[in-house]
């Protein structure tokens, strides 16, 4: 493999694992809080994307695509904050809630694809990049300054969600609460509140996500889709509740995907990420970053 | 003239059609502290779950400082200062004691007193001082116990609720444990403590209340009347108890 090649695919790879990234923690911190799997969380890539496509164009593409994105995530907040309540919060205390909720959630998907496919219509869309034009390194390797822009915002969007889980009140309260509600509450803590806000955060994480996507493909309906199995792959690899595992996890399913498909191709990628996260997990149960499993409840 | 701080009147609760508790009543003044004591399983924690909006009654109410609270939430009742540190409370297992103390303070009648707090827990619980960056789940019982205890008094309690404090710990342990809870009685703050253990109970409250298949069955007030340690037990089991050792 030439030394362009390896350049190449690395940094296909590192956008990769930035997108990953972006979308697997917003499913882990609803699953470590919540304790459900959002089979709706692929979809929301694909509306932070077309909202974001639509509000540029109310606001006219004179403007930076950035303030469409910022606005953006104002919309997938309150998204977020509205799926929690129709599709999650009639069930808490339900037994088996786990299930009902994929349903519920597989239901969410369904409304907003076809919803997406309703207003916007199958006529394909790009975003604008978020800075136009190619960055050069020493000849060497050249990218596009989006895909730049991507490899490099997105960790910085990730420690400040670390930051915010383990030194803000409100992050701690919420992990608080993914980790015993009964004593949340018996210190004061709001948990649907928390839920809300979970849920309007994972939206909004993902919603980045997509418009990042879409400034680098064309965007459709159902773009979430296969993202939102990787991600559940790297969910599950990272070790359960455990956001900077899933984060681990989500760079190194990205360039595992990116060597896969420079050396294997397209077609058989996706059957080998799942052998190998089958492999592991026979290994080590508990994912590759994960604690060992919990023991009681 | 001494000013009511709780009163419940006629509560009733229970899980589902499953009633546990039919009607229970009692009332507390500031500074006042009660002990209840009673079987396994007639209803105690139920009645403090009830009281901190765990559970919601069936029929009742609830005053405390002069507000109804029958139905307000577990967060506003804990934000208006009656604190219920739960029994066998096990916590956040993957947080550190640091952590759990800071979110002890976590309504904001407490925020602004987090420093002094922090330092009063630990002056209390010297034991915790050397804990603070282990993760709950790697305390041990008596450890945990007082990570409870030091993060109910995070939240500037006005009424502390005790439901079992010394379950489960060792007898060493449990006298450990004496110290701290007078301390926090005399720091003015009221207290409900339930226990199993009416040795432990008499040390600290003077009244105390048994609750019996859901109902208070019998009420003591040891300052106006002389009621022995053994009459206690005896109406307790129900039968003369002697006394050994
Ligand atoms: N979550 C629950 N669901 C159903 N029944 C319960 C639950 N918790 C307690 N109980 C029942 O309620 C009764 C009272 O229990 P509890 O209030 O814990 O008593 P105590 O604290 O006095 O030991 C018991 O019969 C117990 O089995
Ligand atoms: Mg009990």
């Amino acid at each position: 493999m030439s030394l362009d090649a390896f350049t190449s695919v690395l940094l296909s790879g590192l956008v990769l694992s930035s997108l990953y990234a972006l979308l697997a923690s917003g499913l882990s911190l609803v699953w470590t809080t919540l304790g459900i799997f959002n089979f709706a969380h692929g979809v929301l890539m694909a509306v932070g994307a077309y909202v974001t496509w639509q509000i540029s164009q109310s606001i006219g593409e004179t403007y930076w695509i950035g303030y469409s994105i910022a606005l953006m995530i104002v919309v997938m907040v309150m998204l977020g904050a509205v799926l929690e309540y129709v599709l999650i919060r009639p069930f808490y205390g339900n037994k088996n809630i786990v299930l009902v909720t994929v349903m519920t959630t597989l239901a969410g998907l369904t409304f907003l694809e076809n919803g997406i496919q309703a207003v916007w219509g199958p006529r394909l869309k790009q975003l604008p990049p978020l800075i136009d034009g190619n960055i050069s390194i020493h000849g060497l390797l050249t990218l596009s300054a989006h895909e730049a822009v991507i490899i490099v915002v997105s960790p910085l969007i990730l420690i400040g969600l670390y930051y915010f889980l383990n030194y803000s009140i409100i992050g701690k309260s919420i992990r608080a609460v993914g980790q015993n509600q009964k004593a949340a509450k018996l210190m004061g803590i709001n948990v649907s509140r928390s839920f809300i806000l979970t849920f309007g955060l994972a939206a909004a994480l993902t919603g980045i996500a997509g418009a990042f996507y879409g400034g680098l493909r064309l965007m459709n309906p159902t773009m979430g889709s296969e993202p939102l199995v990787k991600a559940l792959i790297v969910v599950i690899f990272g070790g359960l509740g455990n956001i900077s595992g899933t984060i681990a996890a989500a760079y190194l399913i990205g360039f595992l995907e990116a060597f896969l498909i420079y050396f294997i191709g397209l077609y058989w990628t996706p059957s080998l990420l799942f052998l190998f996260m089958i492999f592991v997990l026979i290994f080590r149960h508990e994912g590759l970053f994960g604690e060992s499993a919990r023991t009681t409840t | 003239m001494t000013e009511e701080l709780l009163r419940v009147e006629g509560l009733e609760a229970g899980y589902g059609a499953y009633k546990v508790l039919h009607g229970v009543s009692f009332d507390l003044s500031n500074g006042q502290n009660i002990g209840f004591f009673g079987p396994n399983g007639h209803g105690k924690t139920t009645l403090f779950e009830t009281i901190s909006g765990l559970i919601r009654q069936t029929a009742g109410k609830i005053i405390f400082d002069g507000t109804d609270i029958t139905n307000a939430s577990s967060d506003a009742i804990v934000e208006m200062g009656l604190v219920h540190v739960a029994q066998g409370n096990t916590l956040f297992p993957d947080m550190t004691v640091m952590e759990v103390l800071q979110l002890g303070a976590f309504p904001k009648r407490s925020r602004q007193k987090l420093r002094s707090n922090l330092d009063r827990a630990f002056s209390i619980f010297p034991r915790l001082t050397a804990r603070r960056s282990s993760k709950c789940k790697t305390l041990s019982g008596g450890e945990r116990q007082m990570l409870n205890l030091a993060t109910g008094l995070m939240a500037c309690p006005r009424l502390l609720i005790l439901d079992e404090p010394t379950l489960g710990l060792s007898p060493r342990l449990k006298e450990e444990l004496v110290r701290p809870i007078s301390d926090i009685e005399n720091s003015g703050v009221s207290l409900i403590l339930v226990e199993q253990d009416l040795e432990f109970l008499l040390l600290l409250v003077q009244r105390l209340l048994l609750l019996n298949h859901g109902r208070i069955t019998k009420r003591i007030d040891r300052q106006s009347e002389q009621v022995s340690h053994q009459e206690i037990m005896e109406e307790y089991f129900g039968v003369a108890v002697t006394h050994e050792s």
